[in-house]
Parts: C-alpha cells; sequence; structure tokens
C-alpha cells in the first residue's frame, strides 16, 4: 500500500513538472513571437531617439538579440538557480516586484474566494430548502441575470454610482497615499472591487449547489431517513450536505483559476495593485521575465487546484474507493 | 381495541401538469396488532402512494382528499410536518423497495442504523447506542455485526443491505411497519431468505405490518390478510385462504391465473388482457371492466360497492350480485359449497 | 447436424480489470450451444455472469478467453467480425431489462422500431405501414407511432423494443432479464409474445433470468449459472423435475408458491431444519 502510494504521488509530481515545463515553453515563445519592443518598458521614450547601434547595443545587453531557443536555454538555466532576471519597467529584481504585489492579490481573491464558497452554499441550500418558494425563484431570477453582465461592465457601473456620483467610495487603487497601514482605508478600497468578485462567481456556484442539493433530496435515502424519524434539517444538513461535499470541494478547487481570472480584470479596471494588473502591464510592455514569472505562478495554482480537486475526487468520496467481494453471509449457503 | 391502525374513506391525488392524478380512491382497511396485511397491485394501482400517503411521505404535488388516518384511535390526517417526524420511526416505520438506493451511499451502515437509534433516544452514550446497532443487526440476522458495522453500503450486497434498511426501520421499535416490495430487486434466494427473517421478526416483535406487492406468490407466505388493489381502489379483501382459496373477484383471478408456477404444462400463460386504466380520469362505473371478460353492462355504468362474502372477506364486483349469473371461477385452491 | 446450430459458445471467460491489483472473473468457462429456432434459458443470481456471457455474444465485450461461433463464425475474432459485420448486426438483435433506459428518450416510437432497416438500407424514411405492421404484432396499435417512450408504461417500451429487434428480421435474439422489470401480470402477457412471435419467425432465443417460473414456462433448454460458471444445463424439464446442483435445487426452493397453507408449512419445515 505504502509503495502505491509513493508511486501515486510521483506520478502527480512528474504530471505537475512537466505541465510546468511545458507552461513556460509555450509562454516564452508566444510573447517573443507577438509584436512589440520589449525595450519601450525598459527606456521608456528614449527608445524613440535611440540610433540603429545604441539599440543594438542595448538588445545584446538585455540578452534579446540571440535565437529564441537559446535565450530560454539561458532563462531556464538561470531559474534552476533562483535568478528569473530583472524586470524591464521596475528595473529590479521580478521576484521583488512580485513580492510587493502578490499580498494585495492574495488579500482580495483569497477574500473573494471564501466568501464565494460559503454564500455559494448558504445560498444554494436555502434555494433547495424553499425549493420552488418565492425566496427560491427570487435568487434564481436575480442571480441568473447578475451572473451574465459582464465584470468589467459592472466595475465601470459601480464606480460610477459610488465613486464618480456620491463619492462614497474610492475608485482605484488599493489605499489612498500616504496612508498605507491604515486598515481602514484597505478596505474601503477593497470593497467596489470584491463586490464585483463576488457577485459574478457567487450565482454560479450557488445554482450548481441548489441542483446537486436537489438531486440528493429526491434519493430514495431521504425518504428512509425521513421515515426513520428525522427531521429536514437534519436529514440537509448531515445527508445531503456530505454527499455533495466532495464535487462541491472539486469543482471549487478548479474554480480556483476561473475567481483568479477574474480577480485580474477586476484588478485591472479598478487599478488595484496586484498580480492582475502586473501582469496585463507586463503583457503590454513586454516585460519579458516580469511576464515569465507572473504566468508560471498562475499556472502553477491552477495545475495545483486541479490536482487537488483530482485528489479530492479519488480519496474522500468512499463510492470511488471499490472493493468489491461477493458477500460471504450469501456465498456460503450453496457452496 | 386491537385496531392499530385505521383508514377510513381515503382518497388521495397528486396534482401534475397533465392534471388531477386520483392515485387512492375512497379506500378503507384496519390493521390489527401483529398482523400483516398484503396490499396487492399492478404497478401504478396506487398501493405504494397509499403507505406514503398514511406517512405523509409524499412530495408536496399529493395532497390527502378526503377521509381519516386513526392510529391507536387517534386522528393523524392533518398532522403537520413536526408532528409527524415525532410519529415516524416510533410509531410507524417503513422499508423501501430498492436497497441500493435507499442507504447514503458516503456514511456507515453502522452509522445509518445509530442515527436512527440516537432519535428515539436522545439521552443514550456512545457505547450504548453502539450495543444497540449490534443487537439490531443480529435481529436481522446480520452475520459478524463488530465488523460490518465499519461497512460502507457499497460493500453489501442487496440483501444485506436491505437487511440493514430494515435493522433502521425498528430501531424505534415501530407499533406499525410499512414494507414497500421490500423484495422485488431482489433475486428469488436473496427474497426467500429475506422473507423469512422478515416473518421471524414481525412475529417476535408483534408488529402491525402493512406488506405491498405486486406478486401474490410472494405474498402467500407473509400474510395473514391480503388487499387486493386495482386502480387505486380495494377491490378485494379477505384473510390469506379466502384470496388464495376462495377469490371472488374476477381482477383477483386473473391475477393468480398469470402466476406460472400455476400454468403447470398449459401452452400459454393465462393473462390479464389489456393495460390498467389512466388515474387521471379514471372510467366511469367499475374500473376494471374494459379488462373484465365477465364485464355486464353494469359495470360500465355504476361502480359496484363491496359486496360481503364473509365477515372478513368483502369483494367490490357486480357478479357477486344476486341478480348476476352465476360464472364459473377459473382458479383458485379448493372451493366448498357455493 | 453442425449447421443446426446456430449460436455455439465455447470456454468463453471474461475478466472485468476494476484497478491495478482487483480483477473479477465475471464468466468462467462457459460453454453451451444453441440450436436453431430454440428458446435456450440462462438463469442465475444478479453477478453470476450471465448478462457477461450476453454480452460477449453479442460483441459487446470482447472475452479474456474462450470463443464464440455464430453460425460457424468466430465473432470474437476482430477480423472475421469486420468481414461479416453487417450480416452480424442485422440477424443478432439484443433486448435489454430496462427499457426505460435502453431506449433514446428523445425520438419517436416510430423512428426507433426504424431504426435497423435505416441501418441496414440507409433510407431515411421507412414504409410506415411497416412499422405499424411490427407494432401491431407485439400488440400495439397504430396511434403508439407518435409517443415517446416516456409516455409509455414498462411493459409497453418493452413491446416497442421487442418490435425493433424483430423488424430487422433476426436469426437470433438475446434478451437480457426483458421481463424482470415489469409486473407479474404484465410478465405473463410477454412471456406469451415471446412464445407467439418465436412460433411464427422462427428465430433463435437466449433468454437471460432470474426468475426459474417463467424460465420454466418459456423455454426447450436451460443452463443455471452461479458465480461465473455454469453448473447446470439441460432440457428444461430435466433441470427443473431432476435439479442436480446444490444451487439449483435452491433456486426452485426460492420459488414462491401462492398457496399460504404451503407456505407456512415450508416455512415451518425450514424451521425445524435450522
Amino acid at each position: 500500500m505504502r509503495g502505491e502510494q509513493v508511486l501515486y504521488y510521483g506520478k502527480k509530481l512528474l504530471i505537475f513538472i512537466i505541465s510546468v515545463w511545458v507552461l513556460s515553453l509555450v509562454t516564452f515563445y508566444v510573447s517573443r513571437l507577438a509584436p512589440g519592443d520589449p525595450l519601450i518598458s525598459y527606456y521608456g521614450e528614449r527608445v524613440e531617439k535611440m540610433s540603429p547601434e545604441e539599440r543594438e547595443w542595448a538588445e545584446e545587453k538585455m540578452g534579446l538579440n540571440e535565437k529564441i531557443s537559446v535565450q530560454y536555454a539561458r532563462w531556464i538555466r538561470q531559474a534552476f538557480h533562483g535568478n528569473f532576471g530583472i524586470s524591464y519597467k521596475y528595473k529590479m529584481d521580478v521576484l521583488e516586484v512580485l513580492k510587493s504585489r502578490i499580498g494585495n492579490t492574495l488579500v482580495l481573491g483569497g477574500i473573494g474566494f471564501l466568501v464565494i464558497f460559503f454564500g455559494s452554499l448558504f445560498l444554494g441550500v436555502v434555494c433547495a430548502w424553499k425549493e420552488g418558494g418565492w425566496t427560491d425563484r427570487m435568487i434564481c431570477k436575480v442571480g441568473t441575470v447578475i451572473s451574465c453582465v459582464p465584470e468589467f461592465w459592472l466595475a465601470l457601473v459601480l464606480i460610477l454610482v459610488f465613486s464618480v456620483s456620491l463619492r462614497w467610495l474610492p475608485s482605484s487603487g488599493a489605499y489612498a497615499v500616504g496612508r498605507e497601514n491604515n486598515i481602514m482605508d484597505r478596505i474601503v478600497h477593497m470593497i467596489l472591487p470584491l463586490t464585483v468578485i463576488v457577485t459574478e462567481h457567487l450565482w454560479y456556484y450557488g445554482y450548481m449547489i441548489r441542483n446537486k442539493m436537489l438531486d440528493e433530496i429526491r434519493a430514495e435515502y431521504v425518504l428512509l431517513a425521513k421515515a426513520k424519524g428525522m427531521k429536514k434539517s437534519r436529514i440537509m444538513l448531515f445527508h445531503c450536505m456530505r454527499n455533495i461535499m466532495p464535487a462541491y470541494l472539486s469543482i471549487m478547487a478548479i474554480s480556483v483559476a476561473h475567481i483568479m481570472g477574474g480577480t485580474y480584470v477586476v484588478e485591472t479596471v479598478f487599478s488595484y495593485p496586484g498580480i492582475g494588473t502586473l501582469a496585463y502591464e507586463s503583457a503590454r510592455y513586454k516585460d519579458y521575465n516580469l511576464l515569465m514569472v507572473v504566468s508560471l505562478l498562475s499556472g502553477i495554482i491552477v495545475i495545483v487546484c486541479n490536482m487537488a480537486a483530482q485528489i479530492i475526487n479519488e480519496r474522500i468520496d468512499p463510492r470511488i474507493r471499490i472493493s468489491r467481494q461477493p458477500d460471504m453471509q450469501e456465498v456460503r449457503e450453496y457452496e | 381495541m386491537n385496531e392499530l391502525l385505521k383508514a377510513e374513506h381515503l382518497s388521495v391525488s397528486f396534482f401534475t401538469d397533465a392534471g388531477e392524478v386520483e392515485a387512492v380512491r375512497d379506500v378503507s382497511f384496519t390493521v390489527e396488532k401483529g398482523e400483516v396485511l398484503a396490499i396487492v397491485g399492478e404497478s401504478g394501482c396506487g398501493k405504494s402512494a397509499l403507505c406514503k400517503s398514511i406517512m405523509k411521505l409524499l412530495p408536496k404535488t399529493a395532497k390527502i382528499k378526503s377521509g381519516k388516518i386513526l392510529v391507536n384511535g387517534a386522528d393523524i390526517t392533518d398532522y403537520t410536518e413536526k408532528n409527524m417526524s415525532r410519529l415516524r420511526g416510533e410509531l410507524f416505520s417503513m422499508v423501501f423497495q430498492d436497497p441500493m438506493t435507499s442507504l447514503n451511499p458516503t456514511i456507515t451502515v453502522g452509522k445509518q442504523i445509530g442515527e436512527a437509534v440516537r432519535i428515539h433516544n436522545k439521552k443514550m452514550s456512545r457505547g450504548q447506542i453502539r450495543k444497540r446497532v449490534i443487537e439490531l443487526m443480529q435481529l436481522v440476522e446480520i452475520d459478524r455485526p463488530e465488523e460490518r458495522i465499519r461497512q460502507y453500503p457499497h460493500e453489501f450486497s442487496g440483501g444485506m443491505r436491505q437487511r440493514a434498511v430494515m435493522a433502521i426501520a425498528l430501531a424505534g421499535d415501530p407499533k406499525i411497519l410499512f414494507a414497500d416490495e421490500p423484495t422485488t430487486a431482489l433475486d428469488v434466494t436473496i427474497q426467500a431468505q429475506i422473507l423469512d427473517v422478515f416473518r421471524r421478526i414481525q412475529k417476535k416483535m408483534e408488529m402491525a405490518t402493512v406488506f405491498i406487492s405486486h406478486d401474490l406468490g410472494v405474498v402467500a407466505g407473509v400474510a395473514d390478510r391480503v388487499a387486493v388493489m386495482y386502480a387505486g381502489k380495494i377491490v378485494e379483501i379477505g384473510t390469506a385462504e379466502e384470496i388464495f382459496y376462495d377469490p371472488r373477484h374476477p381482477y383477483t383471478w386473473g391475477l393468480l391465473q398469470s402466476l406460472p408456477i400455476l400454468a403447470g404444462e398449459k401452452e400459454w400463460l393465462p393473462t390479464l388482457p389489456g393495460m390498467p386504466p389512466t388515474l387521471i380520469h379514471p372510467p366511469k362505473g367499475d374500473a376494471f371492466a374494459e379488462r373484465n371478460v365477465y364485464a355486464m353492462r353494469i359495470d360500465y355504468e355504476k361502480e359496484p360497492p363491496m359486496f360481503r362474502v364473509t365477515d372478513t372477506h368483502y369483494a367490490a364486483t357486480w357478479l357477486l350480485d344476486e341478480r348476476a349469473p352465476k360464472v364459473k371461477v377459473p382458479t383458485g385452491g379448493q372451493r366448498d359449497g357455493e | 447436424m453442425e449447421n443446426d446450430i446456430i449460436l455455439d459458445v465455447q470456454h468463453l471467460s471474461h475478466v472485468f480489470r476494476l484497478n491495478r491489483k482487483t480483477k473479477v472473473k465475471a464468466v468462467n468457462d462457459v460453454s453451451f450451444r444453441i440450436k436453431k429456432g430454440e428458446i435456450y434459458g440462462l438463469v442465475g443470481e444478479s453477478g453470476s455472469g450471465k448478462s457477461t456471457v450476453a454480452r460477449c455474444v453479442m460483441n459487446i465485450y470482447k472475452p479474456s478467453g474462450g470463443e464464440v461461433f455464430y453460425k460457424g463464425i468466430p465473432v470474437c475474432k476482430n477480423r472475421e467480425f469486420q468481414k461479416n459485420r453487417k450480416m452480424l448486426q442485422m440477424t443478432r438483435q439484443m433486448i435489454f431489462q430496462d427499457s426505460a433506459s435502453s431506449l433514446n428518450p428523445g425520438i419517436k416510437v416510430r423512428d426507433i422500431v426504424a431504426e435497423p432497416l435505416r441501418i441496414q438500407s440507409r433510407k431515411i424514411r421507412t414504409d410506415k405501414r411497416e412499422i405499424e405492421k411490427q407494432l401491431e404484432m407485439v400488440g400495439l396499435d397504430g396511434s403508439y407511432l407518435e409517443k415517446y417512450p416516456y409516455e409509455l408504461s414498462g411493459g409497453q417500451r418493452q413491446r416497442v423494443a421487442i418490435a425493433r429487434a424483430l423488424l430487422a428480421k433476426p436469426d437470433l435474439i438475446v434478451a437480457d432479464e426483458p421481463i424482470a422489470s415489469l409486473d407479474v401480470s404484465i410478465q405473463a402477457q410477454m412471456v406469451n409474445l415471446f412464445r407467439k412471435l418465436q412460433k411464427e419467425q422462427g428465430f433463435s432465443f437466449l433468454f437471460i433470468a432470474h426468475d426459474l417460473s417463467m424460465v420454466r414456462f418459456l423455454c426447450d433448454r436451460t443452463g443455471v449459472m452461479y458465480h461465473g460458471g455454469l453448473v447446470e444445463e439441460g432440457t428444461t424439464k430435466d433441470v427443473f423435475s431432476h435439479p442436480e446442483h446444490k444451487y439449483t435445487k435452491a433456486l426452485l426452493e426460492a420459488i414462491p408458491v401462492p398457496d399460504p397453507r404451503e407456505e407456512r408449512n415450508r416455512r415451518v419445515m425450514k424451521c425445524n431444519e435450522g
């Protein structure tokens, strides 16, 4: 059994490494083949006034004049030593750039994820409980409409209403200048982005919970549980919930990527200093090293989450752990 | 008074998009302590709806339209869900047809039985509950209960699962047990085992039992009394001997005849022609008239009342009217007199 | 003499792999023959491998051992199967237990019934009268042509499945528990129908069931399967009057008798033995 588990996780690890490697290769090539001038991000306006010789020298200095395969080989060699190069735009180690931003994204995305996780569960269960009643119908209708609204549009509308017209909430950034350590200020800045992230995804998963719950409620074991005298609330929480949990957990693990993508869009619209804006900027200004790190990080998160989902599916649900042997009590009688 | 369960003129309807389905129409019966009443009929005749309506386990689309349900003399027809959940498991309990789906697949069998135990004995300690679960498993004759208590339903075969379901149903020492085709989904040999276990427990605990089946053969070994249901109505009711040896309703004749074991060396099995009517708009007169080779004109116009044959035996067919022509009964064991 | 045999199953075995470690021997060295125009009953409890045999015969599973000859063709050999594919698909038909899930719910009865013809001749529209005739043969009138499977009862659906199988004028029909999910009274109707159709059309019939009483009535010969092996085989009369294997005896004893007094006595006897 021990050896089998080592094999199982070893296989997963191998798949993980191959996926990350392929991802880095594809990102590296695609980013370099796309049109655009990486020198702009380093030298800014000055690029326009550069002579061809100066340009050549600059490209050589940044290692951009070699073949892509050679560049990639060098990048990967350095990456193994923990050196991911410098950001052209910020002129410092990309990891440093990342470090300064990642906290913001983790807090925003993390809180968003938690709210979605529990909010969906709550909404789904309430709807399933009141199936067909007006609460259920209202939530279903409103939820469907809201989840069809595009993220950036909803963000713009919220900015218009709450920042421009009412002037209640700030429209961009993670904190007001000079108030970096003021928690209240940070929370105020987070309200609008968080609202967009949550409303966009909440009902998608809530609806799923509702339907899975309804499938469970119609199962015959619920009837038996009722017949033995259990109350509806207990049946729903202890039996039905338990049965949908493995599926929900694995879907929520995959949803991390989905929600992360949403967070990136929202960050960009609100100019929130996180990984999302960084990804957008680096792609736009051809800040190659930064782009590599950001996409690798995002990719790793997605791959890890998907693997977690798979493991959850395979390990938690006892139905999947098969061990079928004939029932000895019944077999014996004719042999 | 021994009448534990009494239904009086009970009518139950499902309200669907297609219209009102009159699943149970004006049904009356009683079950006494320690007695097994079998309800027999084809699928869709309302036998399952009848039991579930008494336990109030029907979906919201179903309503008790009229009639009364009396348990121990108390009228429970209008009980709320809250009151009902107090009665379920303790006063009456139910075993379902398909043991594959009636257990929760993600919870161990022991826990599911234990849950039922705890509902009725809230103060029990963990050890006491475990002891009681093992007792219950022994009662339904599951071998090695200490080991199997930790297993999941998918590690149980069909027959063993049905035993586990029985253990759950028995956890609250119910006075009345409904068994909804408990052996239909099982193999013949397993069916025989389960019926044996069932009968032994029923005798031991002296439960009043309503046993639903579509197979008269299965019922013969279990039932004290038999009610034959057709199109939402009880068309014949009597002791097992009366129904099997002296059936009076042509539908009962048909059911008995279509059992291949009685066909012997015949070339064709005698069958009931046609299909049961839909219950959305039940036909006027006797619902069975269309499939009845003995049907008379009155069968299409007026519903037959319950004619008394003996004090325990009643049948709803115009053939029992004194003006009806005498027909030769095509089946049944011994018939004396007539 | 050899030509008399339509289906010859020789030393058929099938192993299911659940995962790397666990293997389940579903069928273990099963051999039997079905003659032309014969009704052969295969009985056994669920999990005894009888459905697996049927599926191997119909090329749904590839057996892990043994050979199935249909009209002398070794159908489990891929090349032979491909060579005769059309003939095999047309002349062997299968009926499943659960017609609710084996009939496509989105297709009307007329198209379900016409499907084998369409595969055969690639005609998009089949003769309506022919389908009607086919439905009549299984006891359904023309009004069922335009209905969907969910509008039918279990017995009616099974009739549609039979009509579909018969339209191809098969030489062999394999029916996997075709009556198990029906009411007893409808079961009797179906068994009569099978018997009538077989008499009229003369096909061979592999009838799989767990209910012995219907097999006794319908089948010419019977095989009893237990735990993947064929434990007893013979003419139905012999098997039922002189069962050899313990399991066959148990199966026969388990058939409920619609006689309350006899049943009670049996029960008392059993209690005394134990």
